[in-house]
């Protein structure tokens, strides 16, 4: 091929591009999780989404938007879904006797709520929000039918848990479900601030649900 | 102090202070290190029958990438590659971006050209599935070429089902060399980022489609990289690419082509072109096998390239990866004897 023919193939790719363009789409309706999962790990695996606190996973955003050419609105969903589950910024001058005292009872120092109102609130299962909540924001790493096999799973060091074998789901309490689920352990980031009670509470059901399943 | 010198300080000082106290959210700006290091030993056939295998360790990375969020439309990155244990220091890329505009990123600076996938999004060794560049990558397209321009790019929606199409489109100075040289990466040789270097400037862009499992890409680059001594015509030099990927579960399937054009100074075109397919498994215990196949076809010579890679990828964490691979030279190009190689590569992205 000459280089005018190379030269013509980049005119003409460029007279396309112009038009597909202008044909404005609709927007796309994904969370910013599932965009995350079928974007990130397409070409490296993603890394642990609390490794970074909410300000470095903005930098960081932006410059890897670029390299997979995101669009607005999927740039903005998956910021605003790595910010929110970032790893919080540790206060060095906070009190945490409490957190201290618990450990020494043996009970999970992660899991114990940041939130005063956590502790006291009332467990609601809804379905229908807790599906969708799930299928939004859950379903990436432990799939559908909460195996631990989602789009993202593959990709994610550790393997997500699968919630229908998972001790830990069947063994804790709700409210320390709800906790967990509020402020994460290990890998698995912390919902509080992207989910609201209502909708972590139901989550809760939905694992209930799937752990119930023989 | 000369007057130039004192009022060179002043305006050092005053600009200073205007940063200081200019009005501005300071807290809302971030400067982000990170980056990425690997440590490598290679056994290598040689043609010399004393020393048929020659072994060495060499830190071929050491990467630094910092990454400055500035305000909501403004940002920039960077990357300082120490190659070779620091004996090749070089700016792999220096930009800065913005995205003010919707469905467009606007970058100027030095960037790695988007031809493809491997040379912009794939090289790094923390991405990569298998240690060494595939051939087509040094002997057809030669990566990885950064060069200095404006690069325009962006993404677009398509349906509902998070389908969308890409863009890239850049000019920047071009590659720049010696007609008659015998390396081809050496055109991608520093002193493309002078500014007293040739007034052609290169064009290229990539239209790629992302679907949910699966994408591929259309890419192209054209411009003069020297000029004829007698006459002072151009020599052109250009490249089409075309890529594709597939993904499903662990499963990843890729595949790249470059076809490139190179003027010469006798009138005939260096055309050459090649390919690499792989493939790669990750399993649920983070073994992941893979295995790569790469072919040069040098047209009109008879030195074509073949290279055959097996190996696997053990991750230690996310972060953490040893990748270990045989690389088989079917065809000799460059040694009387086989040139397999062995490479071996730890690699931390941090």
């Amino acid at each position: 091929m000459t280089s005018q023919a190379k030269k013509t193939v980049v005119l003409i790719g460029l007279i396309g591009l112009a038009v597909l363009l202008m044909v404005r789409p609709a927007l796309a309706q994904e969370s910013g999780a599932e965009i995350w999962g079928r974007t990130c790990n397409k070409c490296h695996r993603a890394q642990p989404v609390n490794k970074y606190q909410a300000d470095e996973w903005r930098a960081i955003m932006r410059h890897m938007a670029l390299n997979a050419r995101l669009t607005p609105a999927e740039e903005e969903a998956v910021t605003e879904f790595l910010m929110s589950v970032a790893r919080p910024v540790v206060d060095a001058s906070a009190d945490r006797s409490e957190t201290v005292a618990l450990s020494a009872s043996g009970r999970l120092p992660d899991l114990v709520s940041t939130d005063p109102d956590m502790a006291s609130y009332v467990i609601r299962y809804d379905s229908l929000i807790g599906m969708e909540s799930y299928k939004r924001q859950c379903v990436v790493c432990h799939g559908a039918e909460g195996e631990g096999d989602g789009p993202a799973a593959a990709a994610l060091k550790p393997r997500p848990t699968d919630l229908t074998e998972s001790e830990l789901v069947s063994e804790m309490p709700d409210a320390e479900l709800l906790e967990f689920l509020s402020n994460g352990k290990g890998a698995m980031p912390g919902f509080a601030k992207i989910l609201s009670k209502q909708e972590l509470s139901a989550i809760v059901g939905v694992l209930r649900d799937l752990n119930a399943v023989e | 102090m000369s007057r130039t010198l004192f009022v060179r300080c002043v305006l050092i000082v005053a600009g200073g202070l205007a940063l200081v106290v200019a009005p501005s959210n300071v807290h809302a700006q971030l400067l982000k290190l990170t980056g990425y290091a690997d440590l490598e030993w290679t056994a290598q056939e040689t043609n010399d029958p004393e020393d048929e295998w020659h072994n060495f360790f060499d830190n071929h990375h050491f990467n630094l990438i910092g990454i400055a969020w500035v305000t909501d439309d403004l940002s920039g990155a960077v990357e300082v590659e120490y190659e070779h244990a620091g004996e090749e220091i070089a700016l792999e890329y220096g930009y800065i971006s913005y995205t003010g505009i919707p469905y467009l990123r606007l970058v100027g600076g030095k960037f790695i050209i988007p031809f493809n996938r491997w040379n912009k999004d794939l090289h790094p060794t923390f991405i990569s599935k298998m240690p060494g560049r595939p051939p087509v990558y040094a002997n057809v397209f030669p990566s990885t070429y950064s060069d200095v321009g404006i690069w325009a790019s962006g993404g677009a929606p398509v349906g509902q089902n998070g389908n969308r199409v890409t863009y890239d489109l850049y000019v920047v100075n071009g590659l720049k060399g010696d007609p008659d040289a015998s390396s081809f990466r050496g055109l991608r040789g520093n002193d493309r980022e002078r500014p007293d270097r040739d007034d052609n400037k290169a064009v290229g862009g990539r239209l790629g489609f992302e679907l949910a499992n699966a994408s591929f890409g259309v890419s192209g680059y054209t411009g003069d990289y020297a000029k004829t001594e007698d006459t002072g015509v151009g020599l052109g030099i250009s490249f089409v690419g075309v890529d594709a990927d597939y993904h499903w579960q662990g499963l990843e399937l890729r595949g790249e082509f470059v076809s490139a054009s190179q003027d010469l100074t006798s009138g005939e075109n260096n055309d050459r072109s090649g390919y690499y397919l792989q493939a790669a498994y990750l399993t649920e215990v983070d073994f992941e096998p893979v295995i790569r196949f790469t072919a040069v076809d040098f047209e009109g010579r008879e030195d074509d390239a073949e290279e055959l890679g097996i190996g696997f990828n053990y991750y230690l964490s996310a972060s953490g990866t040893v990748r270990v691979a045989y690389l088989f030279g079917l065809e000799d190009s460059e040694f009387e004897t086989d040139n397999d190689k062995l490479m071996t590569q730890f690699v931390v992205v941090f």
